[in-house]
C-alpha cells in the first residue's frame, strides 16, 4: 500500500459509515499509510458532514489528513481524476445502490486507464 | 499593502504587562471589576508601528509569519485594533489562538463555575463578528485558522461556517501553510480541515527563525516530550532540541526589537539537550548562560517535577542555574508545572512516565521534594491539577487533597483544572457532562486557601514589587480582597450549592 491514500465517503455519514471510517482509518495506520485525503461526497449540509466525521478526525493523532468536501454531482469527475493520477481510492458508503454504483464506476475508470 | 494577514484577538495579542501569568486572568470572566479594567489588567493593548503591525506577537504566529516571508508572500502580523484597514486589500487571513471558544482549562471551569463566558472567548467572538471582516468575506477573503486550539473548531462547526472559516489546520504547520496560502491566493480549492501527522512535522532544519519579536521574548528551545502522558498530544511528536545557533538567532531578533526579558519555552526546560528523561547538565547550563547573555530577566515556560528533583539531586543543577539566572536584575523566576494528581494509582494509569526516572509509586514524594527545591531556589511555580480524569476514584481525589496540605509551606499557586480530553482522550464528549463531586470541591477549596495564603507574598515580594508596578499591584490586591470577601462564608455557600445540585 502506498504512503498516501484517497478515502471517499459517499452519501450520508450514518452510524455505520462512521464506524467503517474509524475501522478503515485504524487499518490504514497499521499498514503504515502516512497521509489520507478524505473526500466527503454529500448532498447534506457540510456542517452535518463534519459533525459525522468528527470522531474519526479527532481520534487520529498520527496520520496526516486532508478533508475535502464535494457535491455528489462531482463524483464522476473527481474519481476519474484520481484514477488518472494513479491514486489508490477506497470507498465507504452506507447507501445502496449508491455504493455498488460507485464501486462499478471505479472499476470501469480503472479499466479505461 | 499585505496579501496575507495574521492576527488574533486582544487577549492573545498582548504582553500582559510583561507578566505572562497575568494572562491566566483572560481565561476567566470579569469578576468584581468592569470588563474593560479586567482586560486592562490581563490584556493591555500592544504597541504597534505606523501601519498596525504588532510589536510583539504570539510565538507560533511569528513562526508562520517567518515561513510565509521566506516563501516570498507579502505578509504581516497585524494588531486586532488595526485589522479593518488591512482587510480592504488582504486576500488571506490567518488566525491563531490558545483557546478560541474557552473550551480548555481553566477557561472551561471558570465558565462552568461562574456561568459567565470567559473574556478570551468573548474577545475572539468580537473579532470574528466585526462588520469589516464580514464585508471582506463577501469580497472573497479566505480565512485559515490554526494554533494550539485548532481542534476546538470540530466541536463548534456552527461557528466554523457562520464566520466563514475556509480551512482549519491542526498541528505544526510549517510544512503545510505556504501551500495552503498559495492555493487561497490562486482561488484553488482548499481542504476544509488539515491534520498535520507525525511524518509531516518539520525537521529541526525546517523550523524557521522568527523575523520579529515574540510576546514577552518567548523563545522555543525544544519541541515534543518523551513522557507519553495519556492526556497530552505533544508527546506523540518527535523530540527536537534547537541548536544554540538557532536559539541565539531568535534572541537577537527579540533584543534588536527592544524586548529585553524573555521566557524559555519547552515542555521540560531541564531536559534541554537530553535524549530521554535524564537531564544533561552541560547543555542546560550553556543554554541559560546564552539566554541570560541577551535577556535581563528570564523565566521558564514549563518544567517537570521529576526533572527538577533529578537535576538537583544528581547534579545540583537547579542551584547552578539559579546562580546564572538570579542577579541584580532578578531574584526569582516563574514556571508552570504539572502535578495533575496526588494519587499513585491514577498516576500509574494515565502518566506512568511522568515521574521517570523515578517509579510512579514515588510520584507524591517527587512532587513534594520538587516543590521544596523550587522554594529554596526562588522558583515560583504555577502548578496544575487535573480533576475528573477518566478512571478517577473518590480515593484518588482525596489523595490529591492530602498532597495539597503537604505543599502548603511552599510558595506557589496551584490551579485545579477539570479534565479536557486531549491526547488519547480527545474524542470524548465532555463539556456538557462535567460532574463536580464533593471531593472535587474539597480540592478546589484547598487550592483557593493555598492561593490566598501565598498570593500577597508573591505579588508584594516578587512578582509585582517596586513602585512602577504599584497600580497593577493595588488593582490585584483589590481583586484579592474581593475574592476574600466573596468566599468569607464559603462553607455555607458550598452546602447550598450541593443542595441545589442534588435537587436537580
Amino acid at each position: 500500500m502506498s504512503d498516501e491514500v484517497e478515502l471517499a465517503i459517499i452519501g450520508k455519514v450514518t452510524d455505520n459509515a462512521r464506524r467503517a471510517l474509524l475501522e478503515t482509518f485504524n487499518a490504514l495506520r497499521s499498514k503504515g499509510v502516512k497521509k489520507v485525503n478524505l473526500r466527503a461526497f454529500t448532498q447534506s449540509a457540510p456542517l452535518k458532514c463534519i459533525e459525522g466525521l468528527r470522531e474519526a478526525l479527532l481520534v487520529n493523532m498520527v496520520t496526516s489528513v486532508r478533508l475535502y468536501e464535494h457535491d455528489l454531482s462531482e463524483l464522476h469527475d473527481v474519481l476519474k481524476r484520481l484514477v488518472k493520477e494513479g491514486k489508490e481510492v477506497l470507498v465507504i458508503s452506507d447507501e445502496e445502490p449508491l455504493r455498488s454504483q460507485v464501486l462499478d464506476l471505479l472499476d470501469s475508470l480503472k479499466s479505461e486507464e | 499593502m499585505f496579501d496575507v494577514i495574521l492576527t488574533t484577538d486582544r487577549t492573545m495579542m498582548t504582553n500582559h504587562h510583561g507578566k505572562e501569568f497575568l494572562g491566566f486572568m483572560a481565561t476567566g470572566p470579569a469578576l468584581g471589576l468592569p470588563e474593560p479594567i479586567w482586560l486592562w489588567i490581563c490584556a493591555p493593548k500592544m504597541k504597534t508601528d505606523g501601519v498596525g503591525r504588532a510589536w510583539q506577537a504570539p510565538y507560533g504566529m511569528r513562526k508562520i509569519e517567518a515561513v510565509l516571508m521566506d516563501a516570498g508572500f507579502k505578509v504581516a502580523t497585524i494588531d486586532p485594533d488595526h485589522l479593518d484597514k488591512h482587510l480592504r486589500r488582504a486576500k488571506v487571513l490567518l488566525l491563531s489562538h490558545h483557546d478560541y471558544f474557552a473550551l480548555c482549562p481553566p477557561s472551561s471551569e471558570w465558565w462552568s463555575i461562574t456561568r459567565k463566558e470567559p473574556v478570551n472567548a468573548k474577545s475572539f467572538r468580537r473579532l470574528m463578528e466585526r462588520p469589516a471582516l464580514r464585508e471582506a468575506k463577501r469580497r472573497g477573503l479566505k480565512i485559515i485558522a490554526g494554533g494550539p486550539a485548532a481542534w476546538q473548531w470540530l466541536w463548534k462547526v456552527d461557528k466554523w461556517f457562520e464566520w466563514g472559516v475556509d480551512t482549519v489546520v491542526d498541528g505544526e504547520a510549517e510544512k503545510v501553510v505556504a501551500d495552503l496560502v498559495s492555493k487561497a491566493l490562486n482561488d484553488e480549492p482548499l481542504p476544509r480541515y488539515v491534520y498535520v501527522g507525525v511524518d509531516e512535522v518539520p525537521r529541526l532544519e525546517e523550523i524557521p527563525t522568527i523575523k520579529h519579536a515574540s510576546i514577552n521574548g518567548l523563545i522555543e528551545v525544544t519541541r515534543g516530550c518523551p513522557r507519553n502522558c495519556k492526556f497530552c498530544s505533544v508527546t506523540l511528536r518527535p523530540l527536537r532540541h534547537y541548536t544554540f545557533d538557532m536559539i541565539e538567532r531568535e534572541l537577537k531578533v527579540n533584543v534588536s526589537e527592544g524586548v529585553r526579558d524573555g521566557l524559555i519555552h519547552s515542555e521540560d526546560v531541564l531536559l534541554y539537550g537530553s535524549k530521554g528523561v535524564e537531564p544533561e547538565p552541560d547543555a542546560v547550563l550553556k543554554l541559560h548562560k546564552l539566554v541570560k547573555s541577551y535577556y535581563r530577566k528570564i523565566s521558564w515556560s514549563h518544567a517537570s517535577l521529576s526533572a527538577i528533583k533529578r537535576a538537583e539531586e544528581k547534579h545540583k543543577l537547579v542551584s547552578k542555574v539559579r546562580e546564572i539566572i538570579c542577579d541584580d536584575n532578578q531574584d526569582y523566576w516563574g514556571v508552570e508545572v504539572g502535578i495533575e494528581t496526588g494519587s499513585v494509582n491514577l498516576a500509574k494509569k494515565i502518566m506512568p512516565a511522568k515521574s521517570a526516572p523515578y517509579p510512579a509509586e514515588m510520584w507524591p514524594q517527587v512532587v513534594e521534594e520538587a516543590f521544596a527545591i523550587m522554594h529554596e531556589n526562588h522558583i515560583i511555580p504555577a502548578a496544575t491539577l487535573i480533576l475528573g480524569l477518566p478512571e478517577e476514584t473518590e480515593d484518588d481525589v482525596m489523595k490529591t487533597a492530602e498532597l495539597l496540605d503537604r505543599l502548603k509551606p511552599y510558595r506557589s499557586l496551584i490551579v485545579p483544572m477539570f479534565f479536557v480530553p486531549m491526547g488519547y482522550f480527545k474524542t470524548r464528549d465532555w463539556f456538557t457532562r462535567v460532574k463536580i463531586r464533593d471531593e472535587h470541591i474539597e480540592v478546589m477549596k484547598r487550592c483557593l486557601d493555598h492561593a490566598l495564603y501565598w498570593a500577597n507574598d508573591i505579588m508584594s515580594k516578587f512578582y509585582l514589587k517596586g513602585p512602577s508596578r504599584a497600580p497593577l499591584r493595588w488593582m490585584l490586591k483589590l481583586f484579592l480582597a474581593y475574592v476574600r470577601w466573596r468566599t468569607r462564608n464559603i462553607d455555607k455557600k458550598i452546602e447550598e450549592w450541593k443542595a441545589r445540585r442534588d435537587e436537580s
